[in-house]
């Protein structure tokens, strides 16, 4: 089993490299919140696309009635940023799921995005 | 025998092609020994004599069974392999068939060749990346860099048209879709981002025209239009003439059928084409608003708009670029052609063109919020895609228990913070003495080459210890140093055509 590495975030005041989802800077580690993740069990983010979902709109999480325009094409740019990566991917079953759900980001981005 | 001078190969995913610049500064296009300037991608081995058919002969003729084509779309795929009499081939080593009658024939022409530059999609992961400079070796190539198709075709742009300013490439080929971003300013080229898509071109368009016509045959025979792989691809190859077609006339006429079930007569509108392949089309949109968001650009902020690949020659390519900035886009000229010929211009000229790394790297990491307290495992990217290259950056985390003795760092391909949507492509282990607390800074450095190659480096600071590696990777479709050595000399012997 491999034992993680740790860093705490600490705002956007230092130099390193740039969080790539939270925006927020990758700060300078110390001791203290090493020990702090030991006692804290870390949460493994969970993402993963409900692909039984029966319409493009559950896929992808797309609320029509609750997100206006410009919501669902913020939200159809995020997936397709993630799944377009992922259709590249070295895992085959990671491959075959980022088809589908380009396809379902597709599909909600006609129908809400440029035909709506 | 002179040495050819400047050389770049364009390894498409249909066809490939040699250019190099002649002494006059201007590049061409070398011909093979068929007379042609494109040579189709396609591999047939033959069963009686042992050669291996490369080019239009490949793709015209012969048992599909027994033919290979797109090998370039399985270049990243570590277990891929064909299998032909019993014998295991990787698409290295397909590809190197390729590279290997391109030097051999225009080598007739232009003198010895043996350094060169090699295209590849922007979007090509190391593993990709790695695997062509190894074909490139195994055909007795010296690859001197690797350069990403969008640049070179840029490059040849801005040669050819004399255009200084924001230039986004929309490269829509055989097999990918690459969007690219940069400067010119003189002979000065900067690359800002470059973005891609994968399986996203003509050979996708192909399939969907197919399923048109097996659905048109279904409706006017009531049978299948193939049943066997070599009906398929005279089937697509028919769809293929179509395509082309379209791309000139709005209705086209194309008789299809089998020996079983007879021929039908299917009339085919570009209407019918392009709305079936609007959802392919979608993606591209998708990718360029990507590209531009990644670099904070609007289109207003886009200079010129290229158009590179022979699928931009659909009709609808341009109409939706034309809506999307407001201007209509430019052809670099010759689509099917200007990649190669922008590798030979790359080959006199590559130290003033500046590159990005076209992904990012990275290491798992439990990363915690300093504000919440929350600690979640994540991708932590020590180097950024698009930063420019070569370059070296660092990350320093701290070890999080107590009495580690094994150092072990994962290293990522991807920007995603989810594990999940990143690839693993290397890991490092570092022993370190034993009775440590948690806590001691462990500083993970990556080293990126200007052929996009990724070396890794950890350090632990109490220690003073250090290891580094240089990215490998395993499986069946992957060739080992040793396996690359044997494979070199086995090439020599095989009968190319």
């Amino acid at each position: 089993m491999i034992r993680r590495l740790f860093k705490k975030l600490v705002g956007s005041g230092d130099s390193s490299a740039k969080d790539s989802k939270s925006g927020k800077k990758s700060g300078a580690s110390s001791g203290a919140a090493g020990k702090k993740a030991q006692s804290a069990p870390p949460k493994p983010v969970s993402n993963k696309p409900d692909l039984k979902a029966k319409t493009p709109e559950a896929m992808c999480g797309i609320n029509p009635k609750t997100m206006d325009k410009e919501a669902i094409k913020e939200k159809l740019a995020e997936l397709y940023r993630r799944h377009n990566h992922a259709a590249g991917s070295l895992n085959d079953e990671l491959r075959e799921e980022a088809e589908q759900m380009l396809d379902a980001i597709v599909a909600c981005r006609e129908k809400y995005v440029d035909n709506a | 025998m002179a040495k050819a001078r400047f050389v770049g190969i364009d390894l498409g995913t249909s066809t490939s092609a040699l250019a190099h610049v002649r002494p006059d500064g201007n590049p061409e296009i070398v011909p093979n020994a068929d007379g042609e300037r494109l040579t189709p991608s396609v591999v047939f081995f033959d069963q009686f004599d042992g050669i291996k058919l490369i080019g239009s002969a490949a793709r015209d003729g012969g048992d599909p069974e027994r033919t290979v084509h797109h090998i370039k779309k399985h270049m990243d795929d570590p277990s891929y392999t064909v299998n032909m009499d019993g014998q295991k081939w990787t698409p290295t080593e397909i590809s190197a068939m390729i590279l290997s009658k391109l030097k051999k024939e225009c080598s007739k022409i232009t003198g010895e060749i043996h350094d060169v530059v090699i295209t590849v999609p922007a979007n090509f992961n190391e593993l990709a990346r790695k695997a062509t400079v190894t074909a490139g070796k195994l055909a007795g190539l010296n690859v001197m860099r690797l350069v990403n198709e969008p640049t070179a075709a840029a490059l040849f742009y801005a040669q050819t048209q004399d255009i200084s300013g924001r230039i986004l490439v929309y490269d829509l080929g055989g097999g990918t879709l690459d969007i690219t971003i940069l400067e010119v300013d003189g002979d000065n080229i900067d690359i800002l981002l470059s973005e891609g898509a994968r399986h996203l071109g003509g050979s996708d368009f192909d399939e969907v025209l197919l399923e048109i016509l097996s659905e048109e045959y279904r409706k006017q025979n009531g049978a299948e239009l193939f049943s066997n792989e070599r009906q398929r691809r005279r089937c697509l190859t028919l769809g293929e003439d179509a395509k082309k077609m379209l791309s000139k006339l709005q209705k086209v006429s194309e008789t299809v059928g089998n020996e079983s079930d007879g021929i039908a007569r299917i009339d085919l509108s570009r209407q019918t084409f392009e709305d079936a392949i609007q959802r392919l089309l979608t993606r591209t949109v998708m990718l360029v608003e990507q590209a531009c968001d990644q670099v904070d650009l609007k289109p207003t902020d886009i200079d010129h708009v290229v158009l590179v690949g022979g699928s931009t020659r659909i009709p609808r390519v341009a109409e939706i670029l034309e809506k999307q900035f407001g201007k209509p886009p430019v052809s670099c000229g010759n689509v099917d052609e200007c990649v190669a010929l922008g590798a030979a211009l790359f080959a006199q000229r590559s130290r003033r063109v500046s590159e990005v790394c076209n992904h990012s790297y990275g290491t798992i990491a439990i990363i915690e919020d300093g504000s919440t307290g929350e600690a979640v495992v994540q991708n932590s990217v020590v180097i950024p895609k698009n930063t420019p290259i070569p370059c070296s950056m660092s990350q320093t985390y701290i070890t999080s228990e107590d009495n580690e003795e094994l150092i072990e760092v994962e290293i990522t391909q991807g920007e995603d913070t989810d594990p999940r949507y990143v690839d693993i492509v290397g890991k490092i282990a570092l022993e370190v003495p034993p009775g440590r607390k948690a806590g001691c800074e462990v500083t993970v450095t990556y080293s990126y080459d200007e052929n996009q190659r990724v070396r890794a480096q950890i350090f632990d600071a109490e220690s003073g210890l250090k290891k580094d590696i240089a990215i490998e990777y395993k499986g069946e479709g992957v060739l080992s140093d040793e396996d690359v050595e044997r494979k070199t000399a086995y090439l020599k012997q095989i009968k190319i055509a």
